[in-house]
């Protein structure tokens, strides 16, 4: 019986190669050491270091909720990736930040624990932002920081959300060189992951934190999904029905890496399953979802999926697409809970 | 852009009948190979001696004798340098035309694949060329396994192989069971029917295939014309026509797929006689499918997606009464889906399939048929086969 377990694992890998991610995002945004105990709600961020007085996290959310319970203080918060106007409130004070070395990285001195809420005053507050959507950097990573200057040209921007790729292979180096880069931007990143990040799984979960995430910022519902092995896993299909059964009728964009179904269905750069991508875009479309977006291929299409507004941005600066006068881009995408989305605009860096 | 497609489709499927003509040129007959092989057969086996007899002057292609301990030696020389040389197994087992042949296949499956996936890497997989660029790749990678697994075949089979292509015959029907393992759907049971038809040069199929335990539903039929060769089961090319449906009433979802495509199988003893027995098919065709969803209620057209299709295999027939195939299939969208890599080729991979079927000897109409498909899903399926009469 033994040595048919090899084969059952292998078996069971084919069919499901996105199950580990399913299991470290269990496991992501908690972290017990040296008396101190730090807990994401929904997993959003990595916690990069934790200490008797002091940790550190990565934010993969404009709104996160703490539950802190220092080993000693005073307890120093360091916490990156975040909106500019984050604040830390905690049981209904809010703290002041002791140190803001970069727009996007705040440092809080805490003299107790408890439950910590970190977000924009405004977050829970319907009303009309901006993002940018970014996707598809890989090995243009010595380039991109130009992109990252056109996006701070424009203030309204009040965060980038990316499907993934942003590096060339998940390596270590890579993903910590492209976090240093992205403290050039003036907004926080948020990101799945992609196909070219799959090599290094443990790498992004350690750094970035979960493969897929959901949060809400002013009255809009943003779910980033892990499609980086070309199929979302059945666990994570389980989760993606519940975020959208809870906002059906709202404002809701999807985010994952490979094109449910490719522009281009000759190239068929999307799932690895005809029959699997047809039933996510019924499940996308009986939940109201408002927008798709994708990265992937290295280009730029707007087309539409079960009656859904898709669009393809593969613009961060990989191997471009010939052919098609596109490009490196981004998105810039407005949003209004009142009326859903009120634009979509290419913004050519090149 | 059709004409280069059609060419290389030819190209592809008729690669024995170029290399059988330049046999002739190089002074061996074009003589249909059952013949030479079988005068090869006798030459080995009437020899206990140290050196094979030369086979004949015209119809094989040993011209020299060959020492049995080179052709001891073919399998090793395949297994250790065939990787690298496609045809040093052949070469050394005394099959020089096979050899020859096979190593001038992997330069073409060398250069084809540089073609091809040199154009995807320097257009960025544009849309506007992905199709001859994908196709050129991937009959690449197949000319170039081929010739590689030809090689041992041929280092293996020392061109001493009995299996034949059989006949086809009026009809066949197939019934059966698929066993789906896919974690993606709730399916796991099928009842599989499938009906096969000759109409003179016209072939018309249809199967269909009913899930026992979720509302799920395939279909497929479709007409293929012989352009070359016989109504056998040998060397052929057929343009196909065909259309698929399927039904996911648990998941809310429909496709209607309708696609074109040029089929052939090449008996490989009509491209080197040392590889009678085997045989390689292939495919490359262009497809629509059309979804429709519950959700929308559009019905099925309500958006279509095109597919490319193309389909590589090797085979080897067993005897005259039945035979296997490995093939790789680039399409992703039936119920096995397409393989899954966990690396950065995700998604862009079709699926692996093998099957073989077998007639009795004592009732040579009835046969079985089993098979193994592995995309994001297994498929393990089996079946009883009819047919009609083998006087055609």
């Amino acid at each position: 019986m033994k040595r048919f377990l090899p084969w059952a694992v292998l078996v069971a890998a084919c069919l499901r190669p996105s199950e580990g991610h399913v299991e470290l995002d269990d496991e992501v945004g908690r972290e017990m050491a040296a008396g101190s105990t730090l807990t994401i709600d929904g997993g959003l961020g990595a916690v990069r270091s934790l200490e008797a007085a002091a940790g550190t996290v990565w934010s993969a959310s404009p709104v996160l909720a703490v539950d802190l319970v220092p080993g000693a203080t005073p307890f120093t918060l360091e916490v990156r990736n975040l909106p500019a106007d984050a604040e830390l409130v905690v049981d209904g004070v809010t703290v002041a930040p002791s140190a803001t070395p970069r727009p996007t990285v705040k440092v809080w001195t805490l003299d107790a624990g408890g439950r910590l809420r970190i977000a924009p005053p405004d977050s829970d507050t319907p009303g009309p932002h901006r993002v940018a959507v970014l996707s598809d950097i890989q090995s243009a990573v010595d380039e991109v920081q130009d992109i990252f200057g056109r996006m701070n040209q424009d203030p309204t921007i009040r965060f980038v959300v990316s499907t993934g790729d942003l590096t060339d292979n998940g390596t270590f180096d890579e993903l910590t060189r492209i976090q240093d880069e992205l403290e050039l931007l003036d907004v926080p990143l948020y990101s799945t992951v992609g196909n070219h990040e799959v090599p290094g799984p443990e790498n992004w979960h350690e750094l970035f934190g979960p493969f897929s995430s959901y949060f809400e910022y002013r009255g809009i519902a943003y779910s980033l999904v892990d499609s980086s092995n070309a199929t979302v896993d059945p666990t994570e299909l389980a989760s993606l029905r519940t975020w959208v059964d809870a906002h059906e009728g709202e404002t809701h964009l999807f985010l994952t890496h490979v094109p449910i179904f490719d522009y281009a269905g000759l190239r068929s750069g999307s799932f690895r399953s005809r029959n699997e991508a047809a039933r996510l875009v019924n499940v996308l479309a009986e939940g109201d979802v408002d927008a798709l977006f994708f990265g992937h291929v290295h280009s730029y299409y707007a087309y539409g999926l079960g009656g859904i507004d898709a669009y393809i941005s593969g613009g961060g600066g990989a191997i471009e697409e010939e052919l098609d006068g596109i490009g490196r881009h981004y998105l810039a995408v407005d949003l209004d809970p009142a009326v859903g989305i009120e634009g979509v605009q290419m913004v050519r860096v090149d | 852009m059709r004409l280069p497609l059609l060419l290389l489709a030819w190209a592809l499927l008729s690669v024995g009948g170029t290399a059988l003509a330049q046999s002739g040129a190089d002074g061996a007959t074009a003589e249909p190979a059952e013949p030479a092989v079988a005068a090869e057969v006798v030459a080995t086996t009437e020899l206990d001696a140290e050196v094979a007899e030369v086979a004949g002057p015209a119809g094989t292609e040993r011209a020299t004798p060959c020492p049995r301990w080179r052709r001891r030696l073919a399998p090793v020389v395949s297994l250790l340098a065939g990787p690298v040389v496609h045809g040093a197994g052949a070469l050394t087992g005394c099959h020089r035309l096979a050899g020859r042949r096979l190593g001038l296949t992997q330069a073409a499956g060398l250069g084809a694949l540089i073609v091809g996936g040199g154009g995807l890497v320097i257009t960025g997989a544009s849309r506007k060329t992905i199709a001859p660029f994908t196709y050129f790749a991937i009959s690449g990678i197949g000319l170039f396994m081929f010739s590689w697994v030809a090689d041992l075949y041929a280092a293996i089979s020392d061109g001493q192989a009995r299996g034949r292509p059989g006949p086809n015959t009026a009809y066949e029907l197939n019934v059966g069971y698929r066993q789906v393992h896919d974690p993606q759907f709730d399916h796991d049971a099928f009842a599989h029917v499938g009906f096969g038809a000759w109409l003179g040069q016209q072939r018309l199929f249809a199967e269909v295939d009913v899930a026992l335990d979720t509302d799920t539903q395939r279909g497929r039929f479709g007409i293929a014309r012989r352009l070359l060769g016989g109504t056998g089961r040998g060397s052929s090319l057929e343009l196909e026509l065909a259309s698929t449906w399927q039904r996911f009433g648990a998941d809310g979802f429909a496709t209607l797929t309708g696609e074109l495509s040029f089929a052939g199988r090449l008996d490989l003893a009509d491209f080197a006689p040392a590889l009678v027995g085997s045989f390689v098919e292939g495919s490359l065709g262009i497809g629509l499918q059309m979804v429709g969803y519950q959700a929308t209620g559009g019905g099925v057209g309500e958006e279509a997606h095109a597919l490319l299709l193309t389909r590589l295999g090797y085979g080897v027939y067993l005897g005259e009464t039945g035979e296997v195939v490995l093939s790789y299939d680039h399409r992703r969208d039936g119920l096995e889906g397409g393989l899954s890599t966990e690396s950065v080729g995700a998604g862009n991979i079709g699926f692996l399939d093998l099957r073989g079927r077998g007639w009795f000897p004592g009732a040579p109409r009835w046969g079985v048929e089993g098979s193994i498909t592995v995309g994001s899903a297994w498929i393990v399926g089996a079946s009883i086969l009819h047919r009609g009469s083998l006087d055609r």
